[in-house]
């Protein structure tokens, strides 16, 4: 139906200099558009996402989000545009043989209430047909990973699972037939704050050593700024901007993002920028007893400890209790925050 | 009809049966091994009396080598006579006074309804168009009546209809347990009350929802909702069981119901013999006949396929 | 919330039945079976047994609603329920005439002994809450008693011995065309309900079908389906009824195998899968009732040239009335399945989906074990109702348990219509204490 267009389509877009913003996109979408009825879930985006990348999409509700991600496993088909994984044109595959290669997690977890940990996490290694044991062992592994003893889960049931560690088990079933490609849809929504912050501290180490690609959404803009790699505003189905998450805080593109990001986007910024990168060599009049912060910590709880002891310098510890350096509120002004790296 | 299918003459052509269930056709071969005529598919009412003239034609049919399908006490009058038509069975026994009811619109006259002879006649001709035969009827009148408690009827000397219309004229108590049938039919209930110069007021009618005879005499008989007089048929072995009595009826006031063998005409002609066999042994059932046979069943509790095979055996029709 | 409460008001009730059942009559000896003749009342019975019922009765009231915990009581109950239900069999044995099998007299229980029966019932539920399989001890002196052969001067037995061996073959009759009613209901029903739960636009057409088809009065549609019936089998071959479902059900077959043979089919795979089950179900129905009946004759009629009626196609007998249990067994099943179906949440069907499970992998993977628990029951209730239902088998010449009660009822023969009547019922008890017990394993398995 959609074939000659395609064809088209494919040949503009391949054409040699074809300006990329990132090296070797992995994921590449392209004018893609989703009307329902009067509706505009989608009007035209475009956006790449590089191997390893971690791309958020934000953006107030309705605008789209959820839409575009299920478009890219086809959970949604176009009604105008083209998207392209590992270079291949998404209707050139086979829609079931690619959604199990596409990871794919999502806010209410969706955990199938009939099966153990175990066998939801092996569903998708089932569906591909690897043998039993291969499987379990697989599965055991992605426990461990998302910090699940899987002796003492993997034979529960969901209902028997705190809300966090259901999230944890829809991460690990995510990643059980080791996709490159990870679609996520709000995936620490459902939980409360603290939790949240823990699972997104999980997720960005397990990230560091994995490297995927993912697309995820949220619509928090602290989720956002922490996780991200780059993150898309979206509006009414349309791209506002694509930026780094300093980039975005520092030069918002209009005044519809700059109100997105709101006053507080120098705070938000000091979440993206760890203690160490602006730690200053101890001096002798810096009280050692008291509060201190730690070294892994990033600028905003730095922030405030500070504001919290009534301090002007805190001294700075590893995790080992080591007292490194020291930080002050000075430290923090001078620090040329909207500017970004 | 495909009745090629049950002799044993054309199992060669028969391969997907024979698949189906090897043994059992062998089985059913050897029972047929003798000539058998047939099969015939004999139907009836469900009351007592259709149960014991279907099971005497079928055990009377099957003593003569015919090959029956049982389907006695098929349903309701309605259900029975639509099957007799569609082919679904090929005979039951009816009664001839019922043309009236299912040719409403031949608009058979009272008068020839209280005729045996001549409602016969009636409906032989009628159903003759349905390609439906009716083989002689039983000298029995199975005809609605009135029976009141024996008792009642000797304290106040009612023996007949002419008697009932004096003691209603005197404003004695009654109270009639009938079936709202026989309280619209105008040769039922209207019919008497014609006939004999009197008429019920409702609080002097109780409709029992089915009403069947043997509901409403046993409503009589034990005195139920002050109940003391049930529409009842002449044929129905439960009356004198259940100390009740009938009351004469002098000038013939309502239709004549005399038992006959519906047939299919396909049926009759290519089975002549099937008169020459029934009409015998219906000639033997007279009122009296039927009312002990039918009492067997109903008050006796025995089977109808008992009652009937003793009744043929004892006349001599089976050995 | 039982378990936290000393008492048992379930049983406490059982036993204000068991009490109040005292003051009714318990048996009535007939002069013949169609006439009331006297009362006998527990009193009158100058029995021991009676006082003694009357005690153990007292003893389940006071210990079921003993406020403080009592150990066992459960187990306590239960020996006391049977203790009264034996004494009250030992009555009854003491109080019933002598058989005689040429008097025309018989002994019909009365309201008493019902209510005495509806006690014990009430009470089992009691005792099983606390005491689970302890109910079973209520039903054993009567049972034991009823092998013994104490109560064949009963009515019911009476009527029984005149028709034993009809009653066996009504009774098997019976149950074969209530399985075969669910049977097809079931297969008929489930894909009906699947397609339903998935289309919005069929799922109101079939569940307003099935729930129309409920309000039909059985013999307005026997009237109804007994001249199509019999014209359908006296026109229609085997063979070629069988070739064209044959034919319908392989091309949907086909697409549902290869689903991308041609996309735009998808939903509408199951018009000729319905249209094949149309032609097949009744076929493989009658074939089966001919089986499971051991009729060999019927069965031996089976051939590509015989006439549908010859393979009991007809407007009478077992097509029509199988036909019309299978549309009333329906409604529970097709409206329990979509029930299921949309009880699963939505969001994990996008994640099964999101998964890359294809749609028959959905269906067997997700959506069947989640809807499982509703679609048994569903088949329970459908297993009940038919089990009740296959009484009106007897209206259009199929007969079964119903054709005693139809025969009952016409001769004023209470006792008769017993005969039907108890016998569905029980089954219907059983059945459902045997089905919900399957239920369990299965969902929890
Ligand atoms: N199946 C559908 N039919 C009609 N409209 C739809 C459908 N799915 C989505 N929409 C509309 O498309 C728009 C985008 O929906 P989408 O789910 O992508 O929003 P979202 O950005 O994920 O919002 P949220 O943050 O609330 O999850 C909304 O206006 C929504 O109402
Ligand atoms: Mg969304």
């Amino acid at each position: 139906m959609d074939d000659s267009k395609g064809v088209n389509m494919r040949q503009t877009i391949t054409l040699e200099g074809q300006k990329s913003l990132t090296p070797q996109p992995l994921i590449r979408l392209e004018g893609i558009e989703k009307h329902y009825g009067s509706v505009t879930a989608l009007g035209g985006v475009s956006l790449e996402v590089a191997a390893g990348e971690m791309l958020v999409l934000i953006g107030p509700s309705g605008c789209g989000k959820s839409t575009l991600l299920r478009t890219v496993n086809r959970m949604i088909e176009l009604d105008a545009g083209q998207i392209w994984l590992d270079g291949q044109e998404l209707h050139t595959r086979d829609v079931v043989e690619l959604r199990r290669k596409v990871g794919y997690a999502i806010q209410s977890v969706g955990l199938f209430p009939h099966m153990s940990i175990f066998e939801n996490v092996e569903v998708v290694p089932r569906l591909l047909g690897w043998p039993k044991a291969k499987r379990r062992s697989r599965a055991r592994e992605m426990l461990h990973l998302v910090n699940l003893e899987p002796d003492a889960f993997g034979m529960r049931y969901p209902r028997a699972l705190s809300g966090g560690q259901q999230q944890r088990v829809g991460i690990a079933r995510a990643l059980a037939a080791d996709p490159h490609i990870l679609l996520m849809d709000e995936p620490f929504g459902a939980v409360d704050p603290i939790t949240r912050e823990r699972l997104q501290d999980e997720f960005l180490r397990l990230q560091r050593d994995l490297k995927k690609t993912i697309l995820f959404v949220t619509h928090d803009l602290d989720e956002a700024v922490r996780l991200a790699d780059r993150i898309a505003l979206l509006r009414s189905g349309k791209l506002e901007q694509i930026a780094t998450p300093q980039q975005l805080l520092a030069h918002p593109a209009n005044d519809f993002v700059h109100a997105f990001v709101g006053e507080d986007r120098a705070l938000k910024s000091l979440s993206r920028q760890t203690v160490a990168s602006s730690l200053k060599p101890l001096q002798p009049e810096t009280l050692v007893l008291g509060p201190s912060i730690p070294l892994e910590g990033n600028l905003r709880q730095a922030l405030a400890l500070l504001l919290a002891s009534s301090r002007e310098v805190l001294p700075v510890q590893d995790t080992n209790g080591k007292t490194v350096g020291q930080l002050g509120l000075k430290d923090l002004l001078q620090n040329d925050l909207l500017e970004g790296t | 009809m495909k009745s090629a299918i049950s002799s044993s003459s054309n199992t060669s052509r028969n391969t997907f049966a024979k698949w189906v269930s090897i043994g059992l056709i062998c089985a059913s071969s050897l029972g047929l091994a003798a000539a058998q005529k047939g099969p015939l598919t004999i139907g009836s009412k469900i009351d007592t009396e259709g149960a014991l003239l279907c099971q005497m034609t079928k055990l009377l049919l099957e003593g003569n080598f015919f090959t029956i399908k049982d389907r006695c006490s098929t349903g309701t009058t309605p259900i029975v006579r639509k099957a007799l038509l569609e082919g679904e069975i090929d005979l039951y026994p009816e009664y001839t006074g019922n043309v009236v009811y299912f040719f409403p619109e031949a608009k058979v006259s009272v008068e020839i309804a209280k005729n045996p002879a001549k409602i016969y006649a009636t409906a032989k001709s009628l159903d003759t168009k349905n390609k439906i035969v009716w083989l002689k009827p039983a000298p029995a009148n199975n005809t609605w009546a009135i029976a009141i408690p024996i008792k009642l009827s000797q304290s106040e000397n009612l023996k007949s209809f002419t008697d009932l219309g004096k003691y209603l004229k005197a404003g004695k108590v009654f109270k009639l347990a009938a079936s709202q049938e026989f309280a619209d039919r105008d040769d039922a209930l209207k019919g008497f009350e014609k006939a004999y110069g009197f008429t019920l007021t409702p609080e002097q009618l109780l409709i029992l929802p089915g009403g069947n005879t043997t509901q409403t005499e046993t409503a009589a008989a034990q005195g139920t909702s002050g109940v003391n007089a049930a529409m009842a048929y002449g044929t129905d072995g439960t009356i004198s069981a259940l100390g009740l009595v009938v009351l004469n009826d002098p000038k013939g006031g309502v239709a004549v119901y005399q038992p006959a063998m519906t047939v299919r005409q396909a049926v009759n002609s290519k089975y002549p013999e099937l008169a020459k066999l029934i009409n015998p042994v219906f000639a033997t059932l007279t009122k009296e006949v039927l009312s002990e046979l039918n009492g067997k069943i109903a008050i006796g509790g025995e089977n109808a396929s008992k009652v009937a095979g003793d009744y043929l055996r004892v006349k001599g029709f089976l050995k | 919330m039982v378990k936290n409460n000393p008492q048992n008001p379930v049983a406490a009730l059982g036993a204000v039945l068991g009490l109040f059942s005292f003051g009714l009559p318990w048996l009535n000896i007939r002069p013949n079976r169609l006439l009331v003749g006297d009362f006998i009342w527990f009193a009158a019975g100058n029995s021991v047994f009676s006082g003694l019922a009357l005690l153990c009765w007292l003893l389940v009231l006071i210990i079921s609603l003993w406020p403080q915990k009592i150990s066992a009581k459960g187990q306590i109950l239960a020996v006391l329920g049977g203790l009264a239900a034996l004494c009250s069999s030992l009555f009854l044995r003491d109080v019933m005439p002598a058989f005689d099998p040429s008097s025309l007299a018989r002994a019909s229980l009365a309201g008493g002994a019902w209510v005495f029966a509806l006690a014990l019932y009430v009470l089992g539920v009691g005792v099983q809450q606390s005491a689970k399989g302890w109910g079973l001890l209520l039903a054993a002196p009567i049972v034991g008693l009823g092998v013994l052969g104490s109560y064949s001067q009963l009515g019911i037995f009476a009527e029984f011995r005149a028709d034993q061996n009809s009653f066996f073959e009504e009774l098997r009759r019976h149950m074969v065309l209530t399985f075969l009613g669910v049977l097809v209901a079931t297969l008929a029903g489930l894909p009906l309900a699947i397609w339903a739960a998935r289309v919005s636009k069929v799922r109101d057409l079939v569940l307003g079908g099935v729930g129309f088809l409920q309000t039909i009065p059985s013999l307005a549609l026997f009237g109804v389906l007994l001249p199509i019936l019999a014209k359908l089998g006296k026109t229609v071959q085997v063979g070629p009824a069988l070739l064209l479902g044959g034919i319908l059900l392989a091309s949907s077959l086909f697409f549902v195998v290869f689903p991308r043979a041609w996309p735009r089919v998808r939903a509408w795979v199951a018009l000729p899968i319905l249209l094949s089950s149309v032609i097949l179900l009744p076929l493989a129905s009658l074939w089966l009732y001919a089986f499971l009946m051991g009729d060999a004759e019927l069965l031996s009629s089976w051939h590509w040239a015989a006439f549908l009626s010859d393979v009991g196609l007809r407007g009478i007998g077992a097509a029509p009335a199988l036909l019309a249990l299978s549309l009333y067994a329906l409604l529970p099943i097709v409206s329990s399945t979509v029930l299921g179906f949309r009880s699963i949440p939505p969001g994990i069907l996008d994640a099964a989906e999101g998964m890359g499970m294809n749609p028959l992998e959905r269906l067997w993977q997700i959506e069947l074990p989640l809807a499982l628990p509703f679609i048994l029951a569903g088949l329970r209730l459908s297993w009940v109702l038919t089990l009740g239902l296959a009484t009106i088998a007897a209206l259009i010449g199929a007969r079964g348990l119903g054709f005693f009660v139809q025969r009952g009822v016409d001769g004023a023969a209470p006792d008769l219509i017993l005969l039907g009547v108890v016998p569905v019922v029980l089954l219907a008890l059983v059945s459902d204490v045997g089905l919900r017990w399957l239920e369990g394993r299965v969902v929890r398995g």
